[in-house]
């Protein structure tokens, strides 16, 4: 920054400055990008394959999983039954192939409504002093239950169905969102720039959205991804225990736990779903992982 | 002249739980158009409340503002809050100490720019851009459609000083309020920082105030002086009157305490003022300087001294006034 260079160029007319904006070449940088996190990559691939497989369940060479078939019960693994057959002769892998069905529906929508959920909590709990200590108390409350019997509780306290399974589960990872998203507004709204911008004449909800919500993204995001392995972990528990999805719907959880008691002579049974299950959550938490570290400021990269 | 601002008995109490603490305490002063005027001060004397409280960015729950921020004819302290956020930022701009963190770091530094022009103006987004191309050309940004995209971490602290600016002139204000602008920077940039703002200052025909615990700063930019201590004015003049016949002993205090490069050894160590700046909860009688005073007597300690006028352009609040003869 050269002072006399500066003040010759603002001795021509400013009108008259060209103003070329170039565009910055995105493609490459998000090759760099990705080549700098393999674990985004990773994780990212692994959710791809597992939700690609859940879409196109009935185009997968699957037959319908709750057919039951007394003569074929027990089938090991063979060209007609991939993964063998289960304890009522159900296909043991359309029932896997549709299982994806509810782990991947059940934490995309646990992580979407933890996050809409509890941004609204934790920004109101931010807003003001009385709010901010009746609900970060309430939510303490939830968190004190361990979330397992929170959801067996809230499950036995509803009709079981997919439905009520995902509530559940919010309910339970609300407070874990909410409380993170208040630090975040807290830190945020002492910082100096918002005070600039209360000074440049701006009104509450311009810098809400112009200068708080943007600074939010990165680590609801992040949380984002741990509600949604945390989900389905949490659903294929309750499925497991019987006080989750209803038998008759094939989730991971269900499968587990209708082979639980051949696990000594066919344990493929078990061991199958549980593969999937916790190649899934693998993925998930690489993805999670990865974006946290890929988003955290002190790792992000300076050209 | 025509005065653009005039703050009169300005009062700032802040409210805690264990009493309110006054912060400033009847200051009154005017700016006029195109005139620089320096609110000098230590640590703790009330010039950075003083410099919020003309916008109103207080925390209005917790803090207690009376008195009278008259701006063009408009009570401040009296206009509803969409009105004062009109004056923000279009009539009154201001630059904080802070230029690294009172840029927000998730935005780039054009749509930043252009963000403060489309508060105020009905212009696209497109016209504000490049208005703000045209702004930051004027701060003397090297390279504007670089920077335009680039985020403020990617901005050495000068620039971002010189964003801030840019961004505080972007709907031309009448009066520019330069909170520290040059503490955070090193002294060549300080020095840089200075000249744009002579500059700018120069073609626009802004006010500044310019509040400041440099006199070196004062010295170079400021038309007129306010001396400020524990929330209370001290003494007011013009810049030569000042520096060349203060008639307060803080003041004498304070111009002693600057390092010269002409200073001859024999001169001793530079005249410090012993003690610091009382705690503004205190309750006080007298003098608030009294106790650091070397002039102070017994009378110091019980009356507060008025302000009174040394010469028309000049007062100050002190019992025992230093009358220097004019040259």
């Amino acid at each position: 920054m050269n002072h006399q260079a500066h003040s010759s160029s603002m001795a021509a007319p400013l009108q008259a400055v060209e103003l070329p904006i170039r565009r910055a070449k995105s493609e490459w940088r998000v090759l760099r990008f990705l080549k700098r996190h393999p674990q985004i990559v990773a994780g990212s691939l692994i959710l791809l394959v597992v939700t690609l497989v859940a879409i196109f369940a009935p185009l997968l060479g699957t037959v319908d999983p709750r057919a039951i078939s007394v003569t074929k019960r027990l089938r090991p693994p063979s060209a007609e039954f991939w993964f063998g057959t289960d304890a009522l002769g159900r296909d043991l892998y359309s029932r896997v192939v549709y299982g994806a069905r509810i782990s991947v529906g059940v934490s995309v929508s646990c992580a979407f409504l933890s996050c809409v959920g509890g941004s609204i909590v934790g920004m109101v709990s931010a807003s003001g002093r009385w709010a901010d200590s009746v609900v970060m108390r309430v939510m303490d409350g939830f968190m004190s239950i361990p979330s397992m019997l929170l959801a067996i509780a809230l499950m036995a306290a509803t009709r079981g169905s997919v439905g009520t399974v995902i509530a559940a589960i919010t309910v339970v990872e609300i407070p874990r969102v909410a409380r993170v998203i208040r630090s975040v507004m807290l830190a945020l709204r002492e910082m100096p720039f918002v005070e600039a911008a209360v000074a440049a004449g701006s009104t509450t909800p311009k810098i809400f959205v112009r200068h708080l919500l943007p600074a939010v993204v990165s680590p609801l995001t992040v949380q984002a991804t741990f509600v949604g392995s945390a989900a389905i972990i949490i659903e294929a528990s309750l499925s497991f225990i019987g006080a989750g999805t209803p038998p008759t719907i094939p989730s991971w959880g269900n499968i587990m736990a209708d082979g639980k008691a051949l696990w000594q002579v066919k344990p493929h049974l078990v061991f199958i779903p549980a593969v999937f299950l916790g190649v899934t959550i693998l993925g998930v938490n690489l993805l999670g992982d990865g974006l946290r570290d890929a988003l955290d400021p002190r790792m992000a990269e300076r050209s | 002249m025509t005065v653009v601002l005039e703050v009169q008995r300005l009062n700032v109490s802040f409210v805690a739980t264990s009493g309110s603490v006054r912060a400033v305490r009847g200051v009154s002063f005017s700016v006029a158009r195109s005139e620089t005027l320096a609110i000098v001060g230590e640590s703790g004397s009330g010039k950075s409340v003083t410099a919020l409280s003309l916008m109103r960015l207080h925390d209005a729950e917790r803090t207690k503002i009376s008195g009278s921020v008259k701006f063009k004819g408009a009570e401040l302290l009296e206009v509803s809050e969409a009105e004062m956020r009109s004056v923000r930022g279009n009539e009154i701009g201001m630059i904080f100490q802070e230029p690294m963190s009172s840029l927000n770091p998730l935005m780039q530094i054009g749509n930043q720019v252009a963000e403060a022009i489309l508060l105020h103006q009905s212009v696209s987004r497109s016209e504000a851009k490049q208005r703000a191309l045209r702004l930051l050309i004027q701060v003397g940004i090297a390279d504007p459609e670089r920077r335009m995209r680039e985020y403020p971490h990617q901005l050495s602290g000068g620039m971002r000083q010189r964003v801030m600016i840019a961004m505080a002139l972007a709907c031309d204000p009448e009066i520019l309020i330069a909170d520290e602008p040059t503490t955070a920077l090193d002294v060549t940039v300080q020095a840089q920082i200075l000249d744009l703002m002579r500059e700018l200052k120069a073609r626009t025909g802004a006010s500044i105030v310019i509040i400041t615990h440099d006199l070196g700063v004062v010295a170079e930019l400021a038309d007129r002086v306010v001396i400020m201590y524990a929330g209370v004015k001290m003494e007011e003049g013009t810049t030569a009157e000042i520096f060349s016949r203060p008639a307060h002993p803080y003041t004498v205090g304070l111009l002693g305490a600057i390092p010269s490069l002409d200073r001859n050894r024999s001169e001793g160590p530079l005249t410090e003022i012993p003690g610091q700046v009382p705690s503004p909860s205190h309750a006080r009688v007298g003098c608030s300087f009294a106790a650091r005073c070397s002039l102070s007597s017994s009378i110091c300690f019980e009356t507060e001294p008025e302000l009174e006028d040394v010469s028309p352009s000049h007062t100050a609040a002190c019992h025992h006034k230093i009358r220097t003869p004019v040259a």
